[in-house]
């Protein structure tokens, strides 16, 4: 058999680590040498918190429809997000950061990426929890996609739950005839306070049920 | 739910840019099936030491689908100063025929050369391979003809 040298120079002409798939055959699409289109995600924004699914969409050259890569994995850090990403096969994704900013990127020539999705697929929660003694007329009510699901007369004390979807909107509302004592109608996002109102015989706030989010709703009067 | 549009750039200059000596990256990789390159020997020369060592996976399919990885770590000694070593392959096993390949991480702003001392072998050399002469001796089988007679393997 003829000896035979194969000689090659690579050069990574960016400050990121790349990982390269080098000599296989035409179809390794993985293999993205030499391309220069490049698609750039930026991530900045991004929290790694009780994230647990990625999905992006990617098609050929001159496909109209979108395929979806979707994976179910804890996401905890950019590499992680970025290895996950590297199981669809296709090119090489990567990241890196430019100022405060943070980047994912992936060179391709021969496919098209669209829109990145890192969230949590759980189900969300809504609870309600009621306790009011001197707020007299009127009602708490609780509509989910403008649908009355709950209403619960004044003075109000309840608690419990109701099912909702990602997606779902909810509007949380009240109104009173007499409130002596501090109202306080409240709603929190996780541990996050997203409404507060001192309750002056009418409140009412509407929002949108996030994937993995649970939801107080929250009413009391203080002394 | 998080969700991020890409932002679409052209740009002049790849990420990965891989340029072979006389012919093209891309013509190489189209030549494998054809001609199957058994490697011997690595030579492995960058602008980083790093860069030159660590694991590189290097997976090949058979033809049932069963894929075969095995690891290749390079290490340069400890006292020497250049970036550049040779890498024996040979026990290893390392066949360049499209249905294998490396996997490694390149690091920011490197220059890698990497040259491959192989052993090829083609679909035409497989005749030769078993009988230098065979037209000849098909020829002379058959008692007839003198149309081979001249045959000669290489030009």
């Amino acid at each position: 058999m003829p000896d035979y040298e194969i000689s090659l120079n690579i050069y990574n002409n960016t400050n990121a680590v790349i990982d390269v798939s080098l000599m296989g055959n035409p179809a390794d699409l993985a293999d993205n040498a030499n391309a220069t289109r490049e698609f750039q995600w930026d991530i900045t924004s991004l929290v790694f918190s009780g994230l647990n699914t990625v999905s992006v969409q990617y098609r050929a050259n001159g496909q109209s429809t979108w395929r979806l890569y979707e994976v179910e994995a804890p996401v905890t850090s950019v590499q992680g997000l970025v290895m996950i990403l590297n199981g669809l096969g296709i090119g090489s994704f990567f990241t890196f950061t430019s100022g405060p900013n943070t980047y994912i990127s992936n060179y391709d020539d021969n496919y098209e990426f669209g829109v990145l999705n890192v969230y949590n697929n759980a189900a969300p929660q809504l609870i309600y929890n009621y306790n009011t003694s001197t707020v007299t007329g009127g009602s708490v009510d609780v509509d989910i996609n403008l649908v009355n699901v709950l209403s619960v007369p004044n003075p109000a004390l309840a608690s419990g739950g109701l099912t909702v979807s990602a997606g779902d909107t909810v509007t949380f509302y009240g109104s009173a005839t007499a409130a002596p004592n501090n109202f306080i109608a409240e709603i929190y996002e996780d541990a996050t306070l997203i409404f507060s109102s001192s309750f002056v015989l009418n409140f009412t706030h509407t929002f949108t049920v996030a994937a993995g989010k649970t939801y107080s709703l929250n009413c009391y009067d203080t002394p | 739910m998080p969700a991020f549009s890409p932002k679409i750039i052209n740009n002049t200059t790849p990420a990965v840019e891989i340029t072979g000596s006389n012919v093209t990256y891309g013509e190489i990789k189209r030549s494998l099936g054809d001609y199957v390159y058994y490697v011997n020997k690595i030579y492995l020369q960058s602008n980083l030491l790093n860069q030159i060592k660590g694991v590189t996976k290097y997976q090949i399919y058979d033809v049932n689908g069963r894929r075969n990885v095995q690891s290749l770590t390079p290490t340069p000694s400890p006292y020497q100063f250049q970036n550049a070593l040779y890498y024996d392959t040979k026990q290893k096993g390392v066949i360049l025929n499209g249905q294998s390949n490396f996997k490694f991480k390149l690091l920011p702003n490197a220059e890698l050369y990497i040259d491959f001392y192989t052993n090829r072998i083609a679909k035409r050399d497989a005749l030769d391979l078993l009988n230098p002469n065979n037209f000849k001796s098909l020829e002379s089988a058959m008692g007839i003809y003198t149309f081979f007679e001249d045959w000669q393997t290489q030009i």
